[in-house]
């Protein structure tokens, strides 16, 4: 069934929308993760402009960790507290990345930084949880595998202002979470994603949060941090498309719940290891984007006029 | 609201359109649409009475930016070297003709009236010289196989000696707007007669009334935009609640 997309200007088919956001709504789920990483490549196929994609993505992102975070903070898998945190750096985080994404778009450096943004980020996130998470399930230990071997940063653990998070039994400087968020909100707005893929670890081996909170934290902060992006998407140009998002809802949200209940059987560093699978998976791509040859080398974009010379 | 409205009929001293459908409605379930131009040649001169006419009609779509990339292996990676920028560049471009333009008029002729999808894309270009470049010759080639332009040379069929139909097929990714379409009449590859029609590409339903919020009041469009997605979150996580 086809249906035409009033702001992306094009016609897709529902159906195929539908299904993507069931596929990525339950890797939102299973892992905390947005999933606009594999959702973005599949709209542009379709023809979706880029910026249309990428906002409309961030909608669909909200709606589907809106429910996983739901299902999480039922179970009690949320730290609300450190959430709140984490969620205040990340909202200035990503005004900072959107107003540093126009910049970049106008020097025309944009491509580039991403492409080797996402290599480096995910290549080496991946590497570490990959090494750490199947000597840990090797080993059949027991105790979760947190950033033992880590040294801690004394400027890091120096910073004023500890706070206890109670549901997560952390004690640590606020602005060290800030931070972390702030990062996260970054990245997450210049790469253009949610940067659930990035908090996960970090919430893991930079804060050493426990497993059981990860997820559901994970999904909280992007819940809020995507809906300030999308909120800026559609008001500062208008692109995000209600007809497309509201179709990767559908299928996403539904998705969201599959995947919190396959993560509920799963025990926490297979999950961990799925995790590290996929996001070397999505490193490799990239590396095949910026190493192969394209094909041809020469592509044209619609765009702005304030991006014209 | 005036960019969707119809123009209506221009007359030429020679050569009379009429469109199938003066209006082209895009609501949810469009999927592209077969569009057919009529025209008549009329006041013919004696001169020509048994000359055979050629037709040539351009149809373009509404305008927007683009750049073009280049990439290069720099470090062992392909990254975007440079770019180029065009201003204004129609976004689909039609060349509905007879017979090949090649044929009918000569390469002067055929640049003076901008016939080829190239010619459009030298003058949106910014800040380089007269000649197409790999830029140009690449964008051409991407919209070419994208169907973005596209060159018809037998999609105008003569029904009579001085009346003919064109047509062709507004693509599923057609933008709103108005749509120009210019017919050019020629007598052994001489330009005897020339007319322009416009006619109107437009939402309507709900598509409209998205497409109006989103551009009118875009504060409210993103806060529509955040509930709605915060809503059907809510109902999945309800909906999936045990």
């Amino acid at each position: 069934m086809l249906i035409y997309l009033p702001i992306a200007e094009t016609t897709v088919n529902l159906f195929h929308l539908v299904g993507l956001g069931i596929v990525v709504g339950s890797i939102s789920g299973l892992f905390g993760v947005g999933g606009g990483f594999l959702l973005t490549p599949f709209l542009l196929i379709y023809g979706v402009p880029p910026q249309v994609a990428v906002a409309s993505v961030a909608a669909q992102v909200v709606a589907s960790s809106t429910s996983g975070a739901l299902s999480h903070y039922r179970r009690r898998a949320v730290d609300p507290k450190l959430g709140a945190v984490l969620v205040g750096g990340g909202i200035v985080g990503s005004l900072t990345g959107v107003a540093a994404f126009d910049w970049l778009s106008r020097v025309g450096q944009l491509d580039a930084m991403i492409g080797i943004g996402y290599l480096t980020l995910l290549g080496s996130i991946g590497t570490i949880m990959l090494v750490e998470t199947t000597r840990f399930i090797l080993r059949g230990n027991r105790t979760q595998p947190t950033a033992r071997r880590l040294k801690r940063r004394g400027w890091i653990e120096a910073m004023p202002l500890k706070v206890r998070f109670r549901v997560s039994g952390l004690y640590m400087s606020v602005f060290k979470v800030l931070l972390v968020g702030y990062m996260i909100g970054l990245i997450g707005a210049l790469l253009g994603i949610g940067g659930g893929f990035i908090l996960v670890p970090a919430l893991l081996y930079v804060l050493r949060m426990p497993s059981k909170y990860l997820v559901g934290t994970s999904l909280l902060h992007l819940t809020a941090v995507m809906a300030v992006t999308c909120y800026l998407h559609a008001w500062r140009s208008g692109s995000v498309d209600i007809l497309l998002a509201f179709c990767l809802m559908i299928g996403s949200v539904a998705g969201a719940q599959i995947g919190t209940t396959f993560g509920r059987r799963l025990p926490a560093e297979q999950l961990r290891l799925l995790l590290a699978l996929i996001v070397l998976a999505v490193a490799a791509r990239f590396a095949v984007g910026l190493f192969l040859y394209p094909g041809n080398l020469f592509e044209t974009v619609e765009i702005p006029a304030r991006l014209l010379p | 609201m005036a960019l969707f409205l119809s123009m209506g009929v221009v007359a030429a001293q020679t050569i009379e359109l009429a469109i199938s459908d003066p209006e082209t409605e895009i609501d949810s379930q469009f999927s592209g649409e077969p569009i057919t131009l009529f025209g008549s040649i009329s006041e013919v001169p004696s001169s020509l009475n048994q000359t055979p006419f050629d037709v040539v009609v351009t149809v373009r779509g509404p305008v927007r930016n683009r750049a073009v990339y280049r990439k290069a292996r720099r470090a062992g990676m392909f990254l975007t070297e440079s770019r180029a920028y065009y201003r204004l560049l129609p976004d689909t471009y039609f060349v509905l003709s007879n017979d090949a333009p090649e044929k009918i008029a000569d390469v002067s002729t055929r640049a003076e009236l901008r016939l080829a999808p190239m010619d459009w894309i030298l003058r949106a270009r910014i800040g380089r010289s007269k000649l197409p470049d790999s830029y140009d010759t690449a964008l051409h080639d991407l919209l070419l196989s994208r169907g973005q332009f596209e060159l018809k040379p037998n999609a105008v069929r003569f029904i009579s000696p001085t009346f003919f139909a064109a047509r062709w097929r507004l693509p599923n990714f057609s933008k709103p707007g108005v749509y120009t379409a210019d017919a050019y009449l020629f007598a052994d590859g001489v330009l005897v007669g020339r007319t322009n029609y416009t006619f109107g590409v437009r939402l309507t339903g709900f598509d409209l009334k998205l497409w109006i919020l989103a551009r009118n009041q875009p504060a409210v469009y993103g806060l529509l935009t955040v509930i709605i997605a915060v809503t059907m979150g809510w109902a999945g996580y309800a909906a999936f609640r045990r």
